[in-house]
């Protein structure tokens, strides 16, 4: 599963691909640079399959007021969401073989911390615009009562902008609502700050670079960093690098899958889709999980091969 | 936040928290409660939750408790308490009749989700038992309607200060900590869970929310680090909010509580009183789950809490 972190950079580089690209529209460019909070915020919402669409037939119909905006760059975070959980599913299958195939997971496992840690690291290193603060992650920060006590405010504050809480007064019915609704907060972040502060090198290289979840070489991310410095690499063809992402790193064709919703938006948005379009437009982008995944994981011997180079680097204990 | 949950608070913090105990009183044999309705950045919501963890923690050093409300205190692993949720219950006037199918789903099946409804409605309890005492303690120092918000973010910033070492940080170390709060909690958040019937609505709040954390957080910081001089003493030193050498508390966060530590209670700090409320509350549900008093004898038990 992938995490916060990675979220926000897949978000961040879409954004920043849509705003560069000359085939945006510019209702979308606008809406993208006036509220980077909205698509931020979107990139970290989860449940998007089910209601991105009516999110942008709501925003088509009212723009261009500052809530069809708003709501237009929630959206375009919200599908880049799903564009990096949906390819990085595919990466975990591959890097942690038996954690998928016979648990379910709950919270992140070590190699997705890694893969957050990586992300910061790589990324948010020397940025201009920078989501994260520096030391959030330092191991002298002793706060552990206080952020409980914010847990508890900010699961208030989540849930009460549910509509059942104004609305129900029934306790059966309401109590069945707040089991499903109540936001969970997964009780890891001082795992990511002992990783953090005691990085395993090898395990980092595992994590990054089998199985390819990231490299800096593809050209549509070294297009993207280039963006990211503000200093866009105009050698690299963009239509290109996005053809040739496929074949590429899992990061990269993250990025390449939502750019497949961009164009499927960008048509529905001018008239030449409808929204039942739209929808198959966006399912074919989006397989769970590649065929060529499950094809390796149902062959015994390619399956047991992943499984053994798991537990070389540590397996369970990841 | 609206106008109209803000002029809720103040009714409910000031004006009725006399009519709030009056009414319970009053109507207890019908159960008849209001519905507790609080605006969360400025409502004190922050000390409840503390006075609710710490009085969690004193029940579970001091009292002998069924397994189920041992559970409901000590909450699921991997998420946050129920218990700190209840101030979301709907209705007061149903919280006991809930609690009441709680304890014939725990008699008979062991139902998970019956030690979440004790939580919910113990949490609701100890809110309200809370919010009784803290209320009065502002109305018993005159404090008027309008002051309502200003003395909760004192108190609120109180309570963070009582875990902070006895050094107290400059304004910016405040705000460090408290960015890196926030941080934090949206890593641990992962990804937040959309209303399922009315996503626009709920991503408009969700970014009305998000903004205002912002200016929580930035008044926190200043009312942590230099609060006022003259709203400290109007808001946290008149009241006799907090006993910054409170016995019990440094016992329960020392998890080392004794009965004798209750008796030790400083009598005039509302924080210790508000503790021991909520303690008695948890005692007075278990008796409920346990069977030995009614549901009738609970609620003229809570009310003369």
């Amino acid at each position: 599963m992938s995490e916060y972190i990675t979220h926000m950079a897949v978000n961040d580089d879409c954004r920043n691909l849509a705003l560069y690209a000359d085939t945006t529209l510019p209702e979308i460019k606008i809406s993208l640079q006036e509220h980077l909070r909205a698509s931020q915020l979107g990139a970290v919402t989860s449940k998007g399959d089910r209601h991105t669409i009516d999110l942008l037939v709501e925003s088509k119909k009212d723009w261009p007021s500052r809530t069809a905006k708003r709501m237009l760059a929630f959206f375009f975070g919200w599908r880049s969401h799903i564009a990096a959980d949906r390819q990085l599913k595919t990466l975990f299958r591959l890097l942690e073989p038996e954690v998928y195939l016979t648990e379910e997971v709950d919270g992140p496992t070590s190699i997705s911390i890694y893969h957050d840690l990586f992300v910061l690291r790589e990324l948010y290193s020397s940025e201009a615009i920078n989501p994260f603060v520096d030391n959030m992650l330092a191991a002298n920060h002793s706060s552990r009562n206080i952020q409980q006590l914010f847990v508890g405010l900010w699961q208030n504050s989540l849930l009460r902008l549910h509509a059942f809480t104004a609305q129900d007064s029934q306790p059966e019915s309401w109590f069945e609502q707040f089991l499903s609704d109540r936001q969970k907060f997964y009780d890891d972040v001082e795992r990511y700050v002992e990783a953090f502060n005691n990085l395993d090198n090898s395990k980092m290289k595992y994590v990054v670079q089998t199985h390819r979840f990231y490299n800096p070489q593809d050209p549509l991310i070294r297009l993207t960093r280039s963006l990211r410095q503000g200093q866009p690499d105009r050698s690299i063809d963009l239509e290109t690098a996005l053809q040739d992402a496929k074949e590429q790193s899992h990061y990269a064709r993250a990025l390449r899958r939502n750019w497949l919703y961009l164009q499927a938006t960008s048509e529905f948005w001018t008239g030449k889709i409808d929204t039942a379009a739209l929808q198959e437009r966006f399912e074919d982008a989006d397989p769970h999980a590649d065929p060529e995944v499950f094809e390796v994981l149902e062959d015994p011997e390619r399956r047991e091969e992943l499984v053994e180079l798991w537990h070389e680097q540590g397996g369970q204990e990841l | 936040m609206t106008v109209n949950r803000r002029a809720f608070l103040t009714i409910a913090a000031l004006g009725s928290v006399a009519t709030f105990a009056t009414a319970s009183c009053g109507s207890s044999t019908q159960g008849v409660w209001p519905a507790l309705e609080f605006v969360p950045e400025l409502s004190g919501e922050l000390t409840r939750l503390a006075l609710i963890a710490d009085a969690s923690a004193l029940a579970l050093q001091t009292q002998t408790l069924p397994d189920i409300m041992r559970r409901a205190l000590l909450g699921t692993p991997g998420l946050t308490s129920i218990l700190g949720m209840g101030v979301l219950f709907p209705s007061g006037a149903s919280v006991i009749s809930f609690l009441g199918e709680a304890r014939r789903g725990w008699l008979s099946r062991g139902n998970p989700n019956d030690e979440h409804r004790v939580a919910v409605a113990t949490g609701y309890l100890m809110h309200r038992a809370a919010e009784q005492r803290l209320g009065a303690g502002l109305v018993a120092a005159g404090i008027k309607a309008a002051e309502v918000d200003a003395a909760k973010l004192q108190q609120d910033a109180e309570v963070i200060r009582s875990f902070m070492s006895e050094v107290p940080p400059t304004e910016a170390e405040a705000k460090a900590l408290l960015s890196v709060l926030d941080q934090r909690l949206r890593i641990q958040i992962h990804t937040l869970k959309p209303d399922g019937t009315d996503e626009k609505t709920w991503v408009r709040k969700l970014l009305e929310w998000d903004a205002a954390q912002e200016d929580l957080f930035e008044r926190l910081a200043a009312a942590i680090a230099e609060p006022d001089t003259e709203d400290y003493a109007r808001y946290v030193e008149a009241p006799k909010f907090f006993d910054r050498n409170s016995r019990l508390v440094q016992a329960v966060r020392g998890q080392n509580a004794t009965q004798s530590s209750i008796e030790q209670a400083s009598s005039d700090s509302l924080y210790d009183l508000g503790l021991t409320d909520c303690a008695r509350v948890v005692a007075l549900v278990c008796e409920f789950l346990d069977g030995s008093i009614s549901g009738k004898d609970l609620v003229q038990a809570l009310d003369q809490t």
